[in-house]
């Protein structure tokens, strides 16, 4: 994680948190426990909610959304964020984490998360230095191989940077439920520390082999996707409250706590990384991270519900 | 699951709806009063088209296409769409294709305009392309702000051009100077609908009209 955040920066970050809670008292939804982190190969932890940038962070030069965003960001860090997933794929979004870190500071909880795409351009390395640059940060946290493009050749590169102290870990992604069987053989025979996968409570093929087996290798797990690309959640908003007996069992206050609490309570899960353009999502978000988590039973109830609506 | 069934139409589009608002909100606001200057030119190229002057008409087509690739395309889209300078070429070579017919229009199949449907429904589609789609790309987009116009934004410049090319040429070389144009209108239309935007099916719409209108005009003159 990077350590580049001034005393007047952490200050600032500061005021600015409790200028917020004061003027936006709704926003601040109060958390009855702490913020779960879980833990990392080689140590360290990560807070379970993430913040995901396909599509959201976007936005080109427009001075207007890259403010815009950089209160996102500022809202994430300000509610104990951690980790911040990005790609070369998608468009400015790199640009745009730079614009906000050099607006706001680097905060220690910071764990950046690159990834490498053939398309992209560029070698491995090169890849992954530019990307730096336009991040605003001498290296990353986690660098993953983008939906298995070219993984061997990939991986090769970054198993050797990670050995070297350039990156401090190394994941591969898919979504959808696209290649599982590729994805199980690659977490079977090489040395990786992170899978990023789509796993959500309408999505859970991953639950049968893939989290069993991160768990028994002791690889980290990033589930994107959380709310099925947004559909999930702006439905359930639209037509539907949340039950009162998930309020009871775990403190379940609105549609973000209930699917993101689902994915973060897996037992293999490390971090659910919902992206979002606004600054009440993210703090929404956030709050979800807080326990009570709900049990395993609660799980399965969970899961019936949302079949039966 | 590993095949191309797993993708949706959104997995293509990478930003969200307001940011692509406020992309042709940022283009109005710096470019601002030129759309009038453009829709000007357009009128003039539609008007010559109806008076049989296609040369003058064909040529005049050519800057919108050069503005809106290089403006929309290249500039602005650029920033959020990788492919988008691939478009804003192809953009440049209608412009290239727009000024060779018009230099050899004296040797190639145009068409004499007639008071006959396809001219009304060229003028049409080009009228209201021209003057109705910054009002009609309000219900697209959030407001008057986001409105598209020729020579600017693709879509009507796109749109526009059809109508016009419907009443002055025929053959393979309307069907070639359409291309690039018909192309667009599916990208746009598809890009329309993986935003949801109301609207959306407008562009493919038109050129669809046009299309069909060219078709429907070689089968009655080959039957002839
Ligand atoms: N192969 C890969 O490596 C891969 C593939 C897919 C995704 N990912 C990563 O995973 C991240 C997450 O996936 P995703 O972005 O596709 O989908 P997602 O996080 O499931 O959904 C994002 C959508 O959810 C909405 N949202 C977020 N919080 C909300 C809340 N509290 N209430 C209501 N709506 C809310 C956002 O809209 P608003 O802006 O209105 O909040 C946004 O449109 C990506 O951004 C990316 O970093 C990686």
């Amino acid at each position: 994680m990077s350590h580049r955040l001034s005393r007047r920066t952490a200050l600032k970050l500061l005021g600015a948190g409790i200028a917020a809670a004061w003027l936006t008292p709704h926003l601040s939804l109060a958390n009855s426990g702490a913020l779960l982190r879980k833990s990392i190969p080689d140590g360290g932890h990560l807070p379970v909610i993430g913040l995901g940038t396909w599509r959201t962070f976007n936005v080109g030069r427009d001075p207007q959304l890259l403010d815009a965003r950089t209160e996102v960001v500022r809202a994430f860090f300000e509610h104990g964020g951690g980790l911040v997933d990005s790609s070369p794929m998608y468009g400015s979004a790199p640009d745009v984490m730079g614009y906000a870190l050099d607006k706001l500071g680097t905060p220690d909880s910071l764990y950046t998360a690159e990834k490498v795409w053939s398309p992209a351009g560029g070698s491995t390395r090169e890849q992954i230095a530019d990307l730096a640059d336009r991040w605003g940060v001498d290296r990353f946290d986690l660098v993953q191989v983008h939906n298995l493009t070219d993984w061997r050749e990939h991986l090769d590169v970054l198993q050797q940077m990670k050995a070297d102290g350039e990156i401090a870990h190394v994941g591969i992604t898919t979504s959808h439920g696209r290649r599982h069987d590729q994805i199980e053989l690659i977490m079977r025979e090489h040395d990786i520390d992170f899978v990023q996968l789509t796993y959500n409570i309408t999505h859970r093929q991953v639950e049968d082999r893939l989290l069993p087996l991160a768990k028994e290798k002791g690889i980290a797990v990033i589930a994107n996707r959380p709310y099925d690309g947004g559909g999930l959640i702006k439905n359930l908003k639209r037509r539907h409250e949340v039950p009162e007996w998930a309020t009871e069992e775990f403190d379940c206050r609105n549609w973000a706590d209930f699917l993101l609490k689902f994915i973060v309570s897996h037992p293999a899960l490390t971090c659910a990384i919902p992206a979002t353009t606004s600054v009440e999502h993210v703090i929404e978000n956030m709050a979800a991270g807080h326990e009570p988590m709900p049990t395993q039973a609660t799980r399965e109830r969970m899961i019936r519900h949302i079949a039966s609506l | 699951m590993n095949g191309w069934q797993t993708y949706r139409l959104e997995d293509f589009i990478p930003f969200t709806p307001d940011i692509y608002w406020r992309l042709l909100e940022r283009i109005n606001e710096t470019f601002w009063p030129l759309h009038i200057l453009a829709v000007a030119i357009g009128l003039a190229a539609l008007l010559l088209a109806l008076r049989g002057n296609k040369r003058i008409a064909l040529a005049l087509l050519a800057p919108a296409w050069l503005t809106s690739g290089i403006i929309f395309h290249l500039t602005y889209y650029a920033e959020l769409n990788w492919a988008a300078p691939w478009f804003g070429w192809a953009f440049i070579a209608q412009t290239a294709l727009l000024l060779a017919v018009a230099f050899f229009a004296g040797s190639i199949k145009t068409r004499e305009p007639s008071r006959g449907l396809s001219t009304w429904i060229g003028t049409t589609v080009a009228m209201v392309s021209l003057l109705g789609y910054p009002l009609i790309s309000t219900t697209i987009g959030p407001g008057l702000s986001h409105a598209e116009t020729y020579g600017l934004h693709p879509d009507p410049t796109a749109i526009a051009t059809v109508g016009v090319l419907l009443i002055i040429l025929r053959g393979p070389t309307l069907w070639l100077t359409m291309l690039i144009p018909i192309l667009w209108c599916v990208i746009g239309s598809l890009t329309l609908i993986a935003m949801d935007a109301t609207g959306a099916l407008i562009p493919l719409a038109a050129v669809t009209i046009i299309a069909g209108t060219s078709v429907a005009r070689s089968i009655k003159s080959a039957a002839k």
